[in-house]
């Protein structure tokens, strides 16, 4: 068998915690490094040598990375701000691309990897929801028929993660246009982080483009967000340029809003009424003596748990008693981005996808902060 | 009156807000299909605009609407404290039901309108489902 050789972008403390460990896991590939950019902070490049250390594998800088013969992947976990410059080094070269979400910190930067990929002969794909048995389910009802004509698309991303409750109640979030700042230690642009996850799934679902783009964004439950000026919640209402509605909502709601690790689902409206596809659903409900689940203590330096390292310190407490049905709730989008280097088939969220996600997301800050609908160019 | 009926679903929700069990009402995700033509879906609108205006304490500041004319409608409101809803109301043939999020500052109230669990919904006297 083949094997893909594959380096991890990025350390601890970012999706490689999970991404690096899935190609790792997967037969086909190997693990080579652990590769960043050389100037980083002292914080950054600690944790990518941790991370390196954790698995086993060397610490290299990425031209070293690149120059590899044995190196085929490049697995893009590198901060936002620094995104497109590595993804533009891998496809300069000829390495697969896998990327972390959202693609890049600007429509301009999405687009120069975008068209940087469409002159390659390299496979690209971004990390989605896609894969997962909720979202290839609905995927399937539409192709099916049994929705008929799909008339409306809505999904939704809330993360039930941070302790809520902690915003200034007289909050009202005046929102601006992107300044291109995404990565801070305290918490996260959440229309941008989560919001992307929905706005590929509406692109993926309807295969359109969307065409108008109205935003809103608040500041509903942390002081984490407010006190940088960026939103804990955005949500879309868009239309498609095929004339179809849409809308997403996004946000990070707190871990005691949702019996799970939150709210992810799509609601579809066809000619044959209404169907709703979600993680959690269906599932079973289990009442027990076991103690109700409790807020974790906060991480210093992840207060809004978004990693599974620092939530691990924290020893969080399991929430299993809302247990869904179906196998794959988590999706396997690394494996399906393997599977695609072995068939030659696209897979189905490309960087070029992943721009007009961006688009999206930047038109949604643009309205937010008029007050105005958008048309996308 | 839409085929469905809000009322006890307004009052319960309306409990939980004045019990503090949510905190602050932020954001109302509301999606619903009901069943008919363009009377019901605009009986629908107007019971799903009264949702949103008790629970957040008067009628939006601003809205912007998308879709409608016999299809699915998007309305995204705000109000002045800052809160948001997006109602997603649509009416015709087939499944019937939809499902609702009603974020608070330190907690969330979901709710599947389910046409299978009738509590929720009723036959309206002339008809309807």
């Amino acid at each position: 068998m083949t094997k893909y050789g594959v380096v991890a972008v990025g350390g601890n403390r970012t999706h490689q915690e999970s991404y690096a460990r899935e190609f790792a896991s997967d037969p086909r590939c190997e693990l080579i490094a652990v590769a960043d950019e050389p100037g980083l902070s002292e914080y950054r490049e600690g944790l990518n040598r941790l991370l390196a250390s954790e698995l086993g594998v060397p610490y290299l800088s990425l031209d070293e990375a690149l120059a590899r013969e044995d190196v085929h992947i490049i697995d893009n976990c590198a901060d936002v701000e620094r995104r497109a410059r590595v993804a533009l080094k891998t496809l300069d070269a000829d390495k697969h691309l896998y990327m972390d979400k959202p693609l890049a910190a600007s429509v301009e930067e999405a687009h120069t990897i975008a068209d940087a990929a469409d002159t390659s002969d390299v496979m690209t794909q971004m990390f989605t929801q896609v894969t997962t048995s909720w979202a290839q389910a609905a995927k399937s009802a539409i192709e099916s028929g049994q929705t008929g004509d799909v008339l409306a698309i809505h999904c939704d991303m809330l993360m039930a993660k941070g302790k809520p409750g902690s915003v200034d109640p007289e909050t009202v979030r005046q929102e601006k246009p992107s300044d291109g700042r995404f990565t801070h230690v305290e918490a996260k642009r959440e229309l941008f982080d989560m919001g992307v996850y929905p706005i590929a799934l509406v692109q993926w679902l309807s295969g359109v483009r969307v065409k108008t783009v109205y935003g809103i964004t608040g500041n509903y439950f942390f002081k984490e967000h407010a006190d940088l000026d960026i939103e804990d919640f955005g949500a879309l209402n868009l239309t498609l340029e095929s004339g179809q509605v849409a809308s997403i909502t996004s946000g990070r709601i707190g871990f005691t809003s949702h019996p799970r690790g939150g709210l992810l689902r799509i609601t579809l409206v066809g000619e044959n009424g209404i169907f709703t596809f979600s993680e959690s659903d269906p599932h079973i409900e289990i009442y027990n003596d076991q103690p109700p689940f409790e807020m974790p203590l906060v991480h210093p330096l992840d207060p809004m748990s978004m990693w599974a390292s620092t939530a691990n310190e924290m020893q969080h407490m399991p929430k299993d008693h809302r247990m869904p049905l179906a196998d794959g709730v988590q999706g396997r989008d690394i494996a399906a981005f393997v599977d695609c280097l072995e068939s030659g088939e696209r897979p189905q969220v490309t960087v070029r996808d992943a721009a007009h996600v961006i688009e999206v997301i930047m038109a949604g800050y643009e309205s937010a902060s008029a007050g105005e609908p958008v048309d996308l160019r | 009156m839409s085929v469905f009926n809000f009322a006890s679903l307004r009052n319960t929700v309306q409990v939980a807000i004045e019990q503090g069990q949510i905190g602050r009402p932020a954001s109302l995700r509301l999606t619903v299909h009901g069943a008919g033509g363009e009377d019901n879906l605009q009986n629908l609108e107007s019971d799903v605009r009264d949702l949103a205006s008790a629970w957040f304490g008067g009628p939006s500041e601003s809205e912007y609407v998308t879709g409608g004319k016999r299809g699915p409608s998007v309305i995204a409101l705000k109000w002045s404290g800052g809160q948001s809803a997006i109602l997603s109301i649509s009416a015709g043939a087939g499944r019937t039901g939809g499902n609702l999020v009603l974020l608070g500052s330190n907690g969330a109230i979901y709710h599947d309108i389910d046409p299978v669990y009738s509590d929720n919904v009723r036959v309206v006297p002339n008809g309807g489902e």
